[in-house]
């Protein structure tokens, strides 16, 4: 392809080489996210029941960031650093996460119906939570339950799906005891809805199960900033193996790729991050399956774009959802119900236009 | 190609000795040695279920060996680490779609994977090598395509090409002629035969003697017992030897080409 | 090349993020005070969770997330101060009737979810909380004193009004004293009189919450304590509010009494119309509780007598006269509702008010 083949250019170090010129697309379509990602964050501080000036919002960011004294009131002090920042943030994280996940699972799995709650991490999670509002362990107390069944349904899956499936092809095995832990967990979930207090603690277990963003606290952010950071390091760093992967795992093995090893990380990645969304956010549905697949539209597969697009995506998405959430009603819609009234019949139109993507 | 060698020059590339593997309780192979150098090309031959595919997952290190040493460049394979021995054995599966649609350059630069580090994504040149690749195989056009659009001909050329990024001394090309129509058969042929020339050692599985008389150095007739004749194709592809194999009588018919040699072509008696 | 700039970018939400983050350590010491609340007096109040809550002494702006509590606000002379609530005007219309000022309030709360830039907007006083919600630990960090209360039991009820009473000021602490000690003539009357009543002598009574499906209130309830003060037995033989049940169970346990709460009226049915169906049923209708005319209709007012409220001190009298009306001849279930609404909740009823009241119906 390239006309000037003698020069064996350095890899790695020309930052200003031309883009891949084998990929899908020709538009920078991470730089254009990224600035939209930026452009969404920047209006939804501003939009609300009321509407910010731009200099208002950087006088309270940069006076709870530098110390710095400001002269805004305190009601509107309180409304864009306490209420809409944490939920910005939390949303951005959580809807990078659960896409990002999501787009790994897709390519780890060679299939496009895979959403990254698979393997049983919300599921578990849901338990996790569930039995904590039962047990009246307070909001800590319940997302740390959540994260840690979550990460433990994960487990179970893994274990009993590499006993069960021992000799014949895991990764179908691996899939089925997903399904299995998955259903396992929602039957305990109901059962814990049946014995809830049905005044006292099955609406809170409800709302947990809907998803939501409103009860996240700026001290929350950072237990669910780090698992979705770590999480994020596997995906990011084996993603081109990733693409390696899609051809199964003996091509993969030929071509220098220990299959197993990249599933490990990029599964305990992805399960991190799941684990630490759900735990914040509840069961917010939709997001982990649709993203991946735009972001295939839009860049093709391979997972060196798809997964970072999806990431930004799937922040840009929840993000502006949640804005509806906020802004729309005067009481909140639970942030599951809308993503999956956005999110399904956006899957249906992308199954209508877009078979190719994964045929 | 890179040529570099850390063994005796003369030494084969591949060299298999007392082979034996299988599967459960069963031993499909029993017995097997041979040996491939550079420039040579081996066609595997034999019935269904002789244990073509055995030997090859055996050769590529998905099947431990139950007895006897498979050697690489003259080392034990089990001495290797999964992506050097990438750099030195490249597989070409049989022609298949992925389940995403990855263009075909994304697809031959996937074969540069083993020269990369566990964290790292090709750059520019590995995309050189790549893009090398795809002229010399003439789908350099084909770039930007998706891989799961193309035919099934330009699909195999692809997976060589990829096979040959890994830059290797050992391409084992499984069955790179099924499923292809005559004029992609001999262009697949012609490069397999170029490829030897060019100092590669091939070792490629078939159903059809007529490609090991057409580019194959040495013949390896996979008998139903598990053992193996090796020799060069006029000598082990005999009638006797392929009626035997395959338990139908044939005929072997002989035909001068353009150049004034030899062309032989298998029918089978009906 | 695409996957530097994908670092770049990464790296930098990243970093913003981890400023973010970090700035919040120092937020609620750093937070721009603003003066307007600062030369207020406060008081500190020990809510249910044994926190202590900070609250201005003077408290001009409520929010309320516990639909119960709406009417305890009212009753304690400070209905016309909420702001924020969970109520909608068709769930509670009879308290709309009784505290107007509710139809200015915002709702900015379901039973499961806040909208908490609204909340913060409201910039209430003072926000109650059922117990049990997520939301405390948020609203406590957007500034506003969360007081999360909380009852099972009569005694946790009184508990209840009293905790808030001292949030809203002296005038409330006595109307909490005063309803305080109303129950606990209701329960002490209710309970004398029923007290020697043999067990052959209480009628088995069950509480029907909703018929199709069929849910019920089980023991372990405060439902099981009023009908245990006004002589009768709990039919119903599972444990907790609220429990799915057959009709097999319904038929086994075969009550004496039927009590349809206004919950169990189907769509836009009267009480009335609920028990003409019931008698029409055809398993309902075998029922020797239902064909003999001993199924009745739970009154509803201001909130659900029946359920986890203040009228619950309404309800004792109410289910005593209906279990024996031999023991509470002297009661006249008009006179008394009148009575407490006037007293209580300020809003003197009409006989006619308070006849719709006690037939569960609407206001009109």
């Amino acid at each position: 392809m390239s006309a000037e083949a003698e020069r064996d250019a350095p890899a790695g170090v020309d930052g200003a080489a031309p883009a891949d010129p084998w990929r899908r697309g020709r538009w920078p379509v991470v730089t254009i996210l990224s600035v939209l990602l930026v452009a969404t964050v920047a209006v939804s501080f501003a939009v609300g029941v009321t509407a910010y000036p731009p200099g208002t919002i950087v006088e309270v960011l940069l006076a709870h960031l530098t110390g710095r004294p400001s002269t805004v009131a305190r009601v509107d002090d309180v409304t864009i650093w306490l209420v809409r920042m944490p939920r910005i943030v939390a949303a951005v994280l959580v809807g990078g996460a659960l896409a990002a996940a999501g787009a790994a699972y897709q390519a780890l799995f060679r299939n496009p119906m895979v959403s990254p709650d698979l393997l049983g991490a919300s599921g578990g999670a849901g338990v996790g939570a569930a039995l904590g509002i039962l047990l009246s362990w307070g909001s800590a107390g319940v997302q740390l339950s959540a994260f840690a069944l979550g990460l433990a349904a994960v487990l179970v899956t893994y274990t009993v799906g590499t006993l069960v499936g021992r000799g014949t092809e895991s990764t179908l095995t691996l899939v089925l005891t997903g399904i299995v832990v998955s259903s396992l967990c929602s039957a305990l979930i109901s059962l814990t809805k049946y014995v809830a207090d049905p005044d006292d603690k099955l609406p809170q277990i409800t709302f947990w199960l809907l998803g939501g963003l409103e009860t996240v606290t700026v001290r929350g952010l950072l237990p669910l900033l780090v698992p979705v950071l770590v999480g994020l390091v596997p995906l990011m760093v084996l993603r081109w193996r990733l693409n390696v992967l899609a051809f199964g795992d003996e091509e993969a093995a030929s071509l220098g790729v220990n299959p197993r090893v990249v599933k490990a990380f990029v599964i305990v990645g992805a399960t991190l991050m799941t684990a630490a969304s759900v735990s914040a956010a509840g069961m917010v549905g939709w997001v982990g399956l649709v993203v991946p697949h735009a972001a295939r539209m839009l860049v093709g597969p391979d997972a060196r774009r798809a997964v970072p697009v999806s990431a930004l995506l799937g922040a840009i998405f929840l993000l502006v959802v949640d804005d509806l959430v906020r802004t729309v009603l005067t009481t909140e819609v639970p942030l599951g119900i809308l993503t999956a009234l956005v999110g399904a019949p956006f899957f249906l139109f992308l199954l209508a236009r877009g078979r190719r993507a994964w045929t | 190609m890179d040529l570099t060698v850390d063994d005796p020059p003369d030494s084969p590339v591949l060299d298999v000795r007392d082979l034996r593997c299988g599967y459960g309780a069963v031993d499909v192979l029993d017995g097997l040695s041979f040996t491939v150098a550079a420039s040579e090309v081996l066609c595997v031959l034999g019935p269904n279920g002789a244990g073509k595919t055995t030997l090859f997952k055996s050769v590529l290190g998905f099947l431990p060996p139950r007895a006897g040493r498979v050697l690489v460049a003259g080392r034990e394979l089990s001495g290797w680490g999964r992506r050097e021995l990438a750099r030195t054995v490249a597989y070409v599966p049989q022609a298949h779609a992925a389940p995403f649609p990855f263009t075909v350059g994304e697809v031959v630069l996937m074969g540069r994977t083993p020269h990369l580090g566990v964290a790292g994504a090709p750059g520019p040149a590995d995309r050189l090598v790549a893009g090398q690749n795809m002229d010399r195989l003439g789908i350099g056009h084909l770039a930007a395509r998706s891989f799961t659009e193309i035919s099934g001909g330009e699909r195999q050329l692809a997976l060589i090409a990829r096979a040959l990024t890994q830059q290797p001394r050992l391409l084992m090309m499984d069955e790179p002629t099924s499923n292809l129509d005559l004029g992609n058969q001999a262009r697949v042929l012609r490069e397999v035969r170029d490829l030897a020339a060019g100092g590669l050692a091939i070792v490629m599985i078939s159903h059809t003697p007529d490609h090991a008389f057409a580019v194959a150095t040495t013949a390896a007739l996979l008998v139903p017992d598990g053992t193996l004749r090796v020799g060069t194709p006029e000598r082990v592809l005999t009638e006797g030897a392929l009626g035997e194999a395959f338990g139908r009588p044939v005929r072997i018919l002989a035909g001068v080409g353009e150049d004034g040699a030899t062309l032989r072509a298998c029918l089978p008696v009906l | 090349m695409g996957s530097i700039r994908v670092r770049i970018a990464l790296a930098t939400a990243g970093a913003v993020t981890a400023v973010l983050v970090a700035g919040c350590g120092q937020a609620p010491g750093s937070a721009p005070e603003a003066p307007e609340s600062s030369s207020a007096a406060t008081r500190v109040v020990t809510d249910v969770t044994g926190a202590q809550v900070t609250v201005p002494a003077t408290i001009t702006r409520i929010a309320d997330a516990w639909p119960a509590h709406n009417e305890v606000v009212q009753m304690l002379g400070a209905g016309d101060a909420i702001t924020a609530t969970v109520l909608i005007e068709k769930t509670a219309p009879w308290l709309y009737v009784v505290d107007p000022a509710l139809r200015e309030a915002q709702t900015v709360f379901t039973n499961s979810t806040a909208n908490t830039e609204r909340l913060a907007q409201a910039r209430p006083d003072v926000l109650f909380t059922d117990k049990s919600t997520q939301i405390a630990a948020k609203t406590t960090e957007l500034g506003i004193p969360t007081v999360q209360l909380g009852f099972q039991n009569y005694p946790d009820l009184k508990k209840m009004v009293s905790t808030t009473a001292d949030v809203l000021g002296p005038a409330a602490q006595q109307q909490a004293v005063a309803y305080n000690a109303y129950l606990d003539d209701t329960l002490g009357q209710v309970r004398g009189r029923t007290a020697s009543l043999p067990a052959d002598r209480r009628p088995s009574v069950l509480h029907v919450y909703s018929l199709n499906p069929l849910v019920v209130d089980g023991t372990g309830s405060i439902i099981d304590e009023w009908i245990t003060a006004a002589g009768g037995r709990n039919a119903a033989q599972v444990t907790g509010n609220v429990r799915p049940v057959s009709a097999e169970q319904v038929a086994q346990w075969n009550p004496d009494v039927v009590i349809l709460a206004s919950s169990a009226f189907v769509a836009a049915d009267t009480g009335a119309q609920t028990l003409d169906k019931l008698r029409a049923d055809p398993f309902w209708s075998q029922l020797p509780a239902v064909r003999d005319n001993r199924a009745v209709i739970n009154p509803t007012g201001g909130w659900h007598w029946d359920r986890y409220g203040i009228e619950s001190a309404l309800q004792l009298r109410w289910a005593g006269k209906t279990l024996h009306p031999e023991l509470f001849g002297d009661v006249d279930m008009l006179a008394e509702t009148r009575s407490f609404y006037d007293r209580f909740l300020h809003h003197p009823l009409t006989e006619a008010e308070a006849r719709t009241m006690l037939a569960a119906q609407d206001p009109q």
